[in-house]
């Protein structure tokens, strides 16, 4: 898959500074991190898109990525890792060859905020 | 129907290739099913990962399998089928991919989505035991 920007422009740039509310800076750091990985796992997993929304009931941050099949062993440890650090992970079905993936993270906003 | 193929892909006969991956398998075969004995903590461990994903995963019409010394003797599995899968606890899910040998995802053509926890090890064979023993 081409990609036209990374998953730091889109949370960082699109969706939290699109929200009003300050964000937990620390949560935000993490947040970055965890794109860097997701980045790494659209590369390596061939994933066909990604798009980044954030719920408006729950305010959580929710990474979808759409993907047709992927395997993993013991090389992907770095996924494992990526996985365990979602507050929760979602999978649907989009067709016949594609599912949703996606990764959801709450408490991205300051408690004052909420 | 639809051509799933690229145009400058053909499809050659090689019959000393076919060969190969035959008799390769056939020796794959032999050796699996060589008088062997199971491996108790790989066992539990297929059991233990069952029970946790049980507690890692909800969704709608989620369906658990877990199948011991199958394909093959010393290979197990455990398979997840639903229409909406959630992991309702990502760490203790992450821990059992990173215990299984290896975790595939993908969509089925009946609407849901299935995952597949593989694992070897099951057995061993007796010659090793022996050898281990002398």
């Amino acid at each position: 898959m081409k990609r036209q920007f990374n998953c730091f422009d889109i949370v960082v740039g699109r969706v939290i500074h699109s929200i009003k509310g300050e964000v937990n800076e620390e949560k935000e750091l993490f947040l970055i991190d965890q794109c860097e990985l997701i980045d790494r796992a659209i590369e390596e997993f061939n994933m066909v898109s990604i798009d980044t929304y954030v719920n408006k009931v729950t305010k959580d941050i929710v990474i979808k990525l759409t993907c047709s099949e992927f395997e993993t062993n013991s090389e992907h440890i770095w996924f494992y890792d990526l996985l365990s650090k979602a507050d929760m992970l979602h999978m649907k079905i989009c067709d016949e060859e594609l599912f949703e993936f996606e990764f959801i993270y709450e408490s991205i906003w300051e408690d004052d905020n909420e | 129907m639809e051509d799933y193929f690229d145009d400058d892909f053909e499809l050659e006969e090689d019959e000393e290739l076919d060969d190969f991956i035959l008799k390769l398998g056939q020796i794959i075969l032999e050796d699996e099913y060589q008088p062997h004995e199971d491996v108790p903590e790989r066992i539990e461990l297929i059991k233990k990962c069952g029970e946790g994903l049980k507690y890692a995963i909800a969704g709608k019409n989620v369906k658990f399998t877990c199948g011991l010394h199958n394909p093959f003797p010393s290979c197990g599995y455990i398979s997840i089928v639903g229409e909406d899968v959630v992991v309702v606890n990502p760490d203790l899910f992450a821990a059992i991919c990173s215990a299984s040998d290896n975790f595939n995802i993908y969509s089925r053509t009946d609407g849901k989505i299935q995952m597949d926890f593989g694992f070897h090890g099951l057995t061993r064979k007796l010659v090793e035991v022996y050898e281990e023993t002398v």
